[in-house]
C-alpha cells in the first residue's frame, strides 16, 4: 500500500486554495486501513452501541466518517442532490506533543451539489490536521446537561443539536460553503437510528478484523437552501446519514464497493451494497437492510438480493466506466425497484475519484407501485491500480 | 450570375498565381494573429510561473513583535474563510557535528521552515512540486515530534541519508531530529529555493523553537484590487495586539509588477500582430480585385449590373478568404505550438520544466483571427470593387484612371490617417490608468501612422528621384518612378512592412530600455551585497527592530567594505499614511540613487535632515513635485521637509519617502534598525563573508541574511531569458511582413509583365532590368524603413512613458536609442525588400519577351 | 552613325536568313511555325509581310529583332550573325540597330513622351544633350513636339503609336520592325501613322519590314512578301 499517493494527493491539492486537483486519484483504499494500523483497535466483535456518546468520535479507531447523503426539491420543482462527508483518520500520535497544531487525526471533507437543472456536479473538497481547532469532533456542554456534538472542518459543519439519546430522533444542522456553492440545512430524523450488519457490526470481508462499527438514520426531513454557483434556492426533501468507524476495511481481492441508500415513499428505507472482488464477482459478506416505516428493521443478507446494472456511463474525465442505472430485486420482501441516477455524471472529480450521486427509483412493492429516491456510491471504478497506489 | 461565377472561376484556374497569393495572404494573415497569441498566452503563462516559482505566491503576511498568535490562524481560514492562509515558523538552526565526527567542522546554519503542509497549496509550489523521490511518510512527517525533511542537494552536501540524526543548536538548547526524507527539486530553480531549507510540521517547529501557540507569521493571498483591500480590512480588524498586517515587500511585489509588466508589452505585440495581419490580408485581396478591373469593366460593357459584379466577387473573395482563414488556422496552430516549443524549451534549459503548452489552444485566439481574416478580407475588396464598378466600363482599362484614384485615395488616407493620429495621442492622453483604452488609442494611432505611410513613403521616393537619376541615370530614374507608381498597388504591403518594422522596432527599443532598467533598478534596490533583517521580515522595507550595536560588531567580518542601514515605520503625513524610510548610507551611495527630479546636489541638505526624498510613485500620485513642503508626523512631534528630489523606484505602488536616518531616530525618539546591508570587496566570496557573519551572531541572535549578489545575478537571468522570447516573436513579425511584401511584389511583377517585356523589346537587357527592379524595391524597403524609425520610436515612447506611467506610475529609464535596432530596421527592410522581389525580377528578366507581349 | 547612303544590289544586305526553322511544342506535339525561311532585305527597302493570323509573320518577326532565337537556319543584320548571339548580346544589338513598333504600342506608363523616346539611347548610355535635342525634333517630326512631357495614357492611340514611331527611330537604327502598327486604330488614324512610319523611314534610308493584313498598306511597299504556313511564297 502507498502511503506516497496520499502524501501527493494532501501536500498537492490540500485545497486551500480550491484549485483543480491535478495529481492522479487516491484509491479509497488508501484512506481506509492504510498505514500503521497496529496501535488501534479494530471492529472484530459485538459491541454495545451508547447513545449518545456514539454519535461522537471514536479516536482508537482509525477511520471513522459522518455521512451525509439527500435530495432536494426547490419550490419550483428543481431537483438537487447533496452530499456532505467528513472523514477522520487516526494518526498513530505519541503521548504528550507540547504543540497545540500537533495532530491527532487527519481530516478530509467532501462537498457536493447536484443540480438536476443545471446537468452538474459542484464537487468540492478540503483536507485539515485535526489540531488547532482547524478541524476535528467535540462534544460542547450547554451546561443543563445537554451536550452538543460538532463535527467541523474550518467552516464546513455537521452540528449534533439535540434527540441524541437511544432511541431518540436526532436533529442536525448542516452548514458548508465554498465559493459560491453554499447548503445549511435542519435534519430532523423520522426514525431512530438502525444498527447495520449484525447489531452494529458490519462485517466487509474474511479476514479478522476486516469489518466496521455501523450505524445509519435512514430518513431525515431536510430543509434549508441550497445555493448553486452563486443563485439561491429555498429547498425541502430528506437526507440520510451513515456513520461508520472502522481500522481496516478493504481486504486482499476486494476493489471497491456499490452502495445503496434507497428511501421508498411508502416509507421503507432499503440499504444495499455488494463488495466487488478483483476476480468481478461479489464478496459473499456483502449485506444490506429493510428498515419499516415504523423504524423496525431486518438484516438482508447478499444472497437474498440482486442488483443489476442497466447500462453504462463512461467518465469523460478519468475514463472510468461505472454502472449507470439498476434494477433493485429483494424477492422475501417483494420488492422490484427501477433506480436511475438524477445526472449520469455525478462523479466527484477530488483527490479520491469515485461516484456519488442521486438517483430516482421507481418500482413495486408486493405488486404495488412505490417511487422513491436515494443515494448511490460507486468506488473502485477510477483507473487505478491494485492497491491504489496511482502510476 | 453562373456565368459570372465560372468566368471567377476561370480566371482562378488561369491565373493560379493570382488566387495562390490572396489565399497566402489571407492565410499569413491570420495566422501571425493566431500564432503570436498563442506563443503570448504561453510566454505570459512562463513568466508568471517563475515568478510564482522565485517568489512563492503570498501577497502579504500577518506579523508580530515578535510573532502572532497560533489562534489566528483558525480565526482566519473557519470564520472569516479566508482558504489561502498559512502558518510559518522560521528560525535559522545551527547544525552540529555528530557527536561522532571528529572533524570541528563549523556549524553549518540551515533556515528552519515549519509549514502546515494542508495549507500549503498555494503558496510555495517548489515544496510540492519536489516530487520524484518524494516517498514520505506523510504520517511521521505529522505525528513525529522529530520529523524534518531536507532538499536533496543539501542532504548530499551534508552527508547525511534518510534515516540519520541531526544535532541541531537552537540558541542555547540542544535538538535531535530524524532526516525522514528528501526533497527531490524538479530542476536548478527548484534547487535553489530549497538550498539550506530544513522543512518540518509546524507543530514540530513549534515545539524545536520553544514558540508554543506562536507563529513567526501567517501567509496570505489576497485579491487584486477593492476586493484585496476589503479583504485586507477584514484581517485587520482580527489583529491583536502588536499584530500587523503587510504586503509581503519589495521583492515579490517588484516581481509581480515587472510580470504586469511585461503582460503589457505581450499585449502590444499580439496588437502589432493583429495591425500587420490586417494590412497582410487586406493587400492579398485588394490586390486580387484591383487586378481584375479589366475583366470587371468587361463585364459592365457585356451587361451585368454592379449588383451582379459585385455578388459574384463577394463570392469568389467569400471562397478565397475561407480557404485562407482555414489554412491560416491551421499553420498558426502549428506555428504557436512551434513558438511555444522554443519558449519553454529555452526557460527549461536554464530554470523549470513547465507544462503550459497543449491545452492553450484558446477559442477566443483562434475566434479573432478567423473573424479578422474574413472581415478585413470582404472590407479589402469593397474599395477597389467599389472604384472599378463606379467608373465608366470602358475606362476601367486605362491605368490613368486607376492612378488618379490611387492618388486621390493616398489623400483621403492622408487626412484619416491624420485624424486617426490625432485621435489616438488624444485618447492615450485621457485613458487615465485604463489599459484597456490606451491601447485603444494605441491601435488609431498605429493605423493612422499606416495610413499615412504611402503619402510619406511617395513623399521619400520623390525626394529620392533626383539624386537617383544622377546617381544611376535613365534606370535610377525609372526605378525612383516605378516605385512611386507602384505605390497604387504596393502600399498596402509598404505599409505592412512599415509596421512591423516599427513595432520590431518599438519592442526592441523597449527591451533594451526595460532591461538597463531593470539592471539599473537592481542595483539600486538590491543595495550592497549582504542583506540582514530580522526573521519574520522578509521585505527590504519593514518596521522591524535591530540593535544598532549589532551592525557595528558585524561589520568587522573580514571582507566587508561597506554599510548601510535602514529603518522603515509607516507615518501619518501630509498625504496620509505613507511609510517613512530612513537611511543610514553615505554620499556615494545616495549619488547612486535614481533621480528622476533634482539631484543628488541636495546631499548636505538631506544629510543634515532639512530635506526629504520621494519616489516617483508617490509624487506621481499625489501630485507632488520639487520643493513641495511635506509634512511628517510622529510621537516626536510633526516636521514640515521641502521635497529634494523625486527618485525613481519600482517596488512600491504606493510609494515612500525616504530620509536620513538620523532624522528618523529623532523623530521615533530611539535608535533602531530594520535592516542593514554590507558591501563585500569584489574580489571576496559573499558566501564565505554570510558564513563569517553568522560566526560572529550569538545563539540566541536570530537575523535572516541573505545574498544580494546572487539574487540580483538570478533575476537577471530570468529576464534575459524571458525577453529572448520577445526577439523570437519580433523576428516573426518581420519574417511575415517579409512574406507579405513578397507576395505583393511578385503580384505586382505578373501585373507589370507586358511593361517589363516592353522595356526588353527596347533594348533592356536582362541585368539592367533586373538591376531596375531592385533599385525598385530598395528604395521601397528603405522608404518603408526610415518612416518605421519614427515610428518605433513614438511607440516605444508612447509604451514607455504614457502607458506604463499611467498604468504603474512610474516611468522607465530614458529610452535607450537602441542603435542596433534602428540599423536592422533600414538594412533589414531594404535587404527584405530586395529579397522579396528578388525572385519576382528575376522571373521577369527571365521570362520570353515574347510571350509576355502576346500576353492580353 | 552617319546617315546610310542607299545600296539597292550589290553590298551586304540590310537583313539575310538562311532556312529558318522556329518550333513550338504544344501539349508533347512538336510544330514547326517556320519551316525554313530565306530572306533578303536590301539596305533602306520598306517591304509588307503578308498572310493569315498564324502563318508566322510575328514570328519572323521577332526573330529577326532579337526577341526569340531559331531552332534552326542563320540570321544576318548587315555582315553580323545574331543567331547565335547570346540574351545580353541581342538586347544590345537591339537597341541600336533595330527599332519596333508594336500592334499595342507598348509605351512605358511611368515614363513621360520624351522619355519614352529617349528610353533606348537612355539605356544605352547615349542619352547626351545632343540625343534630347534629337528626341525633341523627332517629336516635332511626328506631330507632338508639344507634348513631350505628358505621360502616354494622356494621349489618344493614334499619338501613342506616333510616339511608338519616334520611339522606334530615336536610336537611329539601320532597321525598323513594325507588327501591325495600324492594328489598333481606325482607317484614317492608320494611315496617317503609317505615311509618317514611311516618310521617316525613307528620308533616314531606314530598312523597314511592316507585318500587314492591310493591301493598301501592302500597296506602298517596294515590294511584298506573304506568308504561308511557315514558309514564304511569293513576293
Amino acid at each position: 500500500m502507498s502511503r506516497r499517493s496520499l502524501l501527493l494527493a494532501l501536500l498537492a491539492l490540500s485545497a486551500c486554495g480550491g484549485s483543480k486537483p491535478s495529481t492522479p486519484a487516491v484509491a479509497l483504499s488508501d484512506l481506509l486501513g492504510a498505514g500503521d494500523t497496529a496501535s488501534f483497535a479494530r471492529a472484530d466483535g459485538p459491541r454495545d452501541f451508547t447513545f449518545p456518546a456514539d454519535h461522537g468520535p471514536h479516536p482508537g479507531f482509525r477511520t471513522e466518517w459522518w455521512y451525509v447523503t439527500g435530495n432536494l426539491t426547490s419550490a419550483d420543482g428543481r431537483p438537487f442532490g447533496f452530499h456532505l462527508t467528513l472523514f477522520r483518520r487516526g494518526l498513530a500520535q505519541p503521548e504528550g506533543r507540547a504543540s497545540d497544531l500537533a495532530p491527532s487525526d487527519l481530516w478530509m471533507a467532501h462537498f457536493a451539489i447536484a443540480d438536476g437543472a443545471g446537468r452538474e456536479v459542484h464537487a468540492h473538497e478540503r483536507t485539515a490536521r485535526g489540531a488547532g481547532g482547524l478541524a476535528g469532533a467535540a462534544w460542547s456542554d450547554d451546561g443543563a446537561g445537554d451536550s452538543q456534538l460538532r463535527v467541523w472542518l474550518e467552516d464546513w459543519e455537521l452540528a449534533f443539536v439535540d434527540g441524541l439519546g437511544a432511541g431518540e430522533l436526532p436533529r442536525l444542522r448542516l452548514v458548508a460553503r465554498a465559493g459560491d456553492d453554499a447548503l445549511e440545512l435542519n435534519l430532523a430524523a423520522r426514525k431512530p437510528a438502525v444498527l447495520q450488519g449484525d447489531a452494529g457490526l458490519s462485517i466487509k470481508g474474511s479476514a479478522p478484523g476486516q469489518a466496521s462499527y455501523y450505524y445509519a438514520v435512514t430518513r431525515l426531513t431536510a430543509s434549508g437552501s441550497v445555493e448553486v454557483g452563486g443563485e439561491t434556492f429555498a429547498v425541502d426533501g430528506s437526507a440520510w446519514l451513515d456513520r461508520e468507524w472502522s481500522t481496516s476495511v478493504l481486504g486482499q481481492g476486494q476493489v471497491g464497493w456499490d452502495w445503496f441508500a434507497l428511501q421508498l415513499d411508502d416509507g421503507t428505507d432499503v440499504m444495499l451494497y455488494q463488495m466487488r472482488l478483483a476476480d468481478g464477482g461479489v464478496d459473499a459478506t456483502s449485506h444490506g437492510s429493510i428498515t419499516e416505516k415504523d423504524g423496525s428493521h431486518s438484516k438482508l443478507e447478499g444472497s437474498g438480493y440482486t442488483l443489476r446494472s442497466a447500462d453504462t456511463w463512461h467518465s469523460p474525465r478519468s475514463g472510468a466506466p461505472y454502472p449507470s442505472g439498476w434494477t433493485a430485486v429483494v424477492p422475501e420482501k417483494g420488492l422490484e425497484l427501477r433506480i436511475t441516477p438524477l445526472l449520469p455524471d455525478q462523479e466527484l472529480p477530488l483527490s479520491v475519484v469515485y461516484w456519488e450521486g442521486a438517483v430516482q427509483i421507481e418500482g413495486t412493492r408486493a405488486g404495488r407501485p412505490v417511487r422513491g429516491v436515494g443515494f448511490v456510491e460507486l468506488t473502485g471504478y477510477a483507473d487505478i491500480g491494485e492497491g491504489g497506489a496511482p502510476r | 450570375m453562373l456565368a459570372l461565377l465560372s468566368s471567377a472561376a476561370r480566371h482562378a484556374r488561369r491565373r493560379p498565381g493570382g488566387a495562390l497569393l490572396a489565399i497566402l495572404g489571407v492565410a499569413l494573415g491570420v495566422a501571425v494573429v493566431l500564432g503570436i497569441d498563442l506563443a503570448n498566452a504561453a510566454s505570459l503563462r512562463a513568466m508568471e510561473l517563475s515568478v510564482e516559482r522565485a517568489a512563492g505566491r503570498a501577497t502579504h503576511s500577518v506579523v508580530g513583535s515578535p510573532d502572532v498568535d497560533e489562534r489566528l490562524l483558525r480565526t482566519l481560514r473557519a470564520d472569516l474563510g479566508l482558504r489561502a492562509a498559512a502558518p510559518v515558523v522560521e528560525r535559522d538552526v545551527a547544525l552540529s557535528p555528530a557527536e561522532s565526527t571528529a572533524a570541528p567542522a563549523p556549524d553549518e546554519v540551515l533556515r528552519l521552515l515549519g509549514l502546515d503542509p494542508f495549507c500549503e497549496a498555494p503558496f510555495r509550489p517548489y515544496l510540492a512540486s519536489a516530487e520524484s523521490g518524494f516517498a514520505v511518510d506523510l504520517d511521521r512527517f505529522l505525528a513525529s515530534p522529530d520529523a524534518v525533511l531536507l532538499g536533496a542537494e543539501t542532504a548530499r552536501r551534508l552527508g547525511v541519508e534518510v534515516g540519520a540524526r541531526l544535532d541541531l543548536r537552537l540558541g542555547a538548547e540542544r535538538r535531535s531530529v530524524e532526516l525522514i526524507g528528501v526533497l527531490e527539486p524538479r530542476d536548478g530553480f527548484d534547487a535553489e529555493l530549497l538550498r539550506g531549507l530544513m522543512l518540518c510540521d509546524i507543530a514540530t517547529a513549534q515545539e524545536l523553537t520553544g514558540s508554543l501557540g506562536r507563529l513567526t507569521r501567517i501567509d496570505l493571498v489576497l485579491d487584486d484590487g477593492p476586493a484585496g483591500e476589503a479583504q485586507r480590512a477584514q484581517v485587520e480588524a482580527l489583529l491583536g495586539p502588536g499584530e500587523r498586517i503587510e504586503s509581503t515587500g519589495a521583492r515579490v511585489g517588484t516581481l509581480a509588477r515587472l510580470t504586469r509588466g511585461f503582460r503589457l508589452n505581450l499585449q502590444a505585440l499580439s496588437l502589432l500582430a493583429l495591425v500587420v495581419g490586417g494590412f497582410l490580408v487586406f493587400n492579398a485581396l485588394s490586390f486580387a480585385v484591383v487586378e481584375r478591373r479589366e475583366e470587371l469593366g468587361l463585364l459592365r460593357t457585356l451587361g451585368a449590373t454592379r449588383a451582379q459584379v459585385s455578388v459574384a466577387i463577394l463570392i469568389e473573395t467569400g471562397l478565397l478568404a475561407g480557404v485562407g482563414v482555414v489554412l491560416g488556422l491551421v499553420l498558426g496552430t502549428a506555428l504557436g505550438a512551434g513558438l511555444v516549443h522554443l519558449v519553454l524549451r529555452t526557460i527549461n534549459d536554464l530554470y523549470f520544466s513547465l507544462e503550459v503548452g497543449a491545452s492553450t489552444l484558446a477559442p477566443g485566439s483562434l475566434g479573432k483571427a478567423a473573424v479578422l481574416g474574413l472581415v478585413t478580407s470582404m472590407v479589402a475588396v469593397l474599395a477597389p470593387l467599389r472604384e472599378a464598378l463606379r467608373i465608366e466600363p470602358h475606362r476601367a482599362l486605362q491605368r490613368s484612371s486607376l492612378e488618379q484614384r490611387a492618388q486621390s485615395r493616398a489623400r483621403l488616407g492622408l487626412v484619416l490617417g491624420a485624424v486617426l493620429l490625432i485621435l489616438g495621442a488624444a485618447v492615450i492622453a485621457a485613458a487615465g490608468r485604463s489599459i484597456q483604452i490606451s491601447y485603444a488609442g494605441l491601435f488609431a494611432g498605429l493605423v493612422g501612422a499606416a495610413l499615412i505611410a504611402p503619402r510619406a513613403t511617395d513623399l521619400l521616393l520623390g525626394l529620392a528621384e533626383g539624386p537617383l537619376a544622377r546617381l544611376l541615370g535613365g534606370t535610377g530614374r525609372m526605378a525612383a518612378r516605378g516605385a512611386r507608381r507602384s505605390l497604387s498597388r504596393t502600399s498596402v504591403a509598404v505599409a505592412a512592412l512599415s509596421v512591423a518594422l516599427a513595432a520590431s522596432l518599438g519592442v526592441a527599443v523597449l527591451v533594451t530600455s526595460f532591461r538597463a532598467t531593470v539592471v539599473t533598478w537592481l542595483d539600486s534596490a538590491l543595495v550592497g551585497d549582504v542583506f540582514v533583517t530580522s526573521p519574520s521580515l522578509t521585505a527590504t522595507r519593514t518596521t522591524g527592530s535591530i540593535d544598532p550595536s549589532l551592525v557595528e560588531r558585524l561589520e568587522r567580518t573580514p571582507g566587508i567594505v561597506g554599510t548601510q542601514t535602514f529603518r522603515g515605520r509607516v507615518l501619518q503625513t501630509s498625504v496620509g499614511r505613507v511609510q517613512v524610510i530612513g537611511v543610514g548610507i553615505d554620499r556615494a551611495r545616495f549619488e547612486r540613487y535614481l533621480f528622476a527630479e533634482g539631484s543628488a546636489a541636495i546631499w548636505d541638505d538631506f544629510a543634515a535632515g532639512r530635506a526629504c526624498v520621494v519616489t516617483e510613485p508617490l509624487a506621481f500620485h499625489h501630485g507632488l513635485s520639487l520643493g513641495d513642503e511635506f509634512e511628517i508626523e510622529s510621537p516626536g512631534g510633526a516636521l514640515t521637509l521641502p521635497i529634494g528630489a523625486v527618485t525613481r523606484d519600482y517596488a512600491s505602488d504606493s510609494g515612500v519617502v525616504v530620509v536620513h536616518l538620523e532624522l528618523l531616530n529623532g523623530l521615533l525618539e530611539d535608535e533602531r534598525l530594520s535592516s542593514f546591508t554590507f558591501e563585500v570587496a569584489q574580489d571576496a566570496s559573499v558566501d564565505a563573508v554570510i558564513a563569517g557573519l553568522r560566526e560572529r551572531l550569538a545563539p540566541d541572535e536570530d537575523l535572516q541574511i541573505r545574498s544580494n549578489r546572487s539574487l540580483r545575478a538570478e533575476t537577471l537571468r530570468v529576464f534575459d531569458r524571458t525577453f529572448a522570447v520577445t526577439s523570437v516573436l519580433r523576428a516573426l513579425t518581420l519574417v511575415v511582413a517579409l512574406v507579405g511584401v513578397f507576395s505583393a511584389l511578385s503580384a505586382l511583377g505578373l501585373d507589370a509583365r507586358r511593361e517589363l517585356a516592353t522595356l526588353r523589346a527596347v533594348g533592356m537587357t536582362p541585368g539592367q532590368l533586373w538591376r531596375t527592379l531592385s533599385t525598385q524595391h530598395a528604395l521601397l524597403g528603405a522608404a518603408a524603413g526610415l518612416y518605421a524609425i519614427p515610428l518605433g520610436y513614438a511607440l516605444a515612447w508612447c509604451m514607455v512613458a504614457v502607458i506604463n506611467r499611467q498604468a504603474f506610475g512610474w516611468t522607465l529609464l530614458d529610452l535607450e536609442p537602441a542603435y542596433g535596432a534602428v540599423a536592422t530596421a533600414v538594412v533589414g527592410s531594404v535587404v527584405v525588400a530586395v529579397l522579396a522581389g528578388a525572385w519576382p525580377a528575376r522571373r521577369v528578366s527571365r521570362s520570353s519577351v515574347v510571350e509576355a507581349l502576346r500576353d492580353e | 552613325m552617319t546617315a546610310p547612303e542607299i545600296h539597292n544590289t550589290g553590298g551586304p544586305a540590310a537583313v539575310q536568313t538562311h532556312g529558318l526553322v522556329r518550333r513550338v511544342s504544344e501539349g508533347g506535339v512538336e510544330r514547326e511555325i517556320l519551316r525554313g525561311v530565306d530572306l533578303r532585305l536590301e539596305r533602306g527597302e520598306f517591304v509588307a509581310l503578308l498572310g493569315r493570323s498564324g502563318s508566322g509573320k510575328s514570328t519572323l518577326l521577332n526573330l529577326l529583332g532579337g526577341l526569340d532565337a531559331p531552332d534552326e537556319g542563320e540570321i544576318w543584320i548587315d555582315d553580323q550573325r545574331v543567331d547565335t548571339l547570346d540574351e545580353t548580346a541581342r538586347t544590345v544589338l537591339r537597341r541600336r540597330r533595330i527599332g519596333f513598333v508594336f500592334q499595342a504600342f507598348n509605351l512605358v506608363p511611368t515614363l513621360t513622351v520624351l522619355e519614352n523616346v529617349l528610353l533606348p539611347l537612355e539605356l544605352d548610355g547615349r542619352a547626351d544633350r545632343a540625343a534630347r535635342a534629337r528626341a525633341r525634333e523627332l517629336l516635332v517630326d511626328v506631330g507632338l513636339g508639344d507634348r513631350a512631357d505628358s505621360f502616354p495614357d494622356r494621349l489618344s492611340g493614334g499619338e501613342q503609336q506616333r510616339v511608338a514611331v519616334a520611339r522606334a527611330l530615336a536610336g537611329e537604327p539601320a532597321l525598323v520592325l513594325a507588327d501591325e502598327p495600324t492594328g489598333n486604330l481606325d482607317h484614317e488614324t492608320g494611315n496617317g501613322v503609317l505615311d509618317l512610319l514611311e516618310r521617316l523611314v525613307r528620308e533616314r534610308g531606314v530598312t523597314l519590314l511592316v507585318v500587314t493584313h492591310s493591301a493598301e498598306a501592302a500597296g506602298r511597299a517596294d515590294r511584298a512578301l506573304e506568308m504561308d504556313d511557315g514558309r514564304l511564297v511569293g513576293g
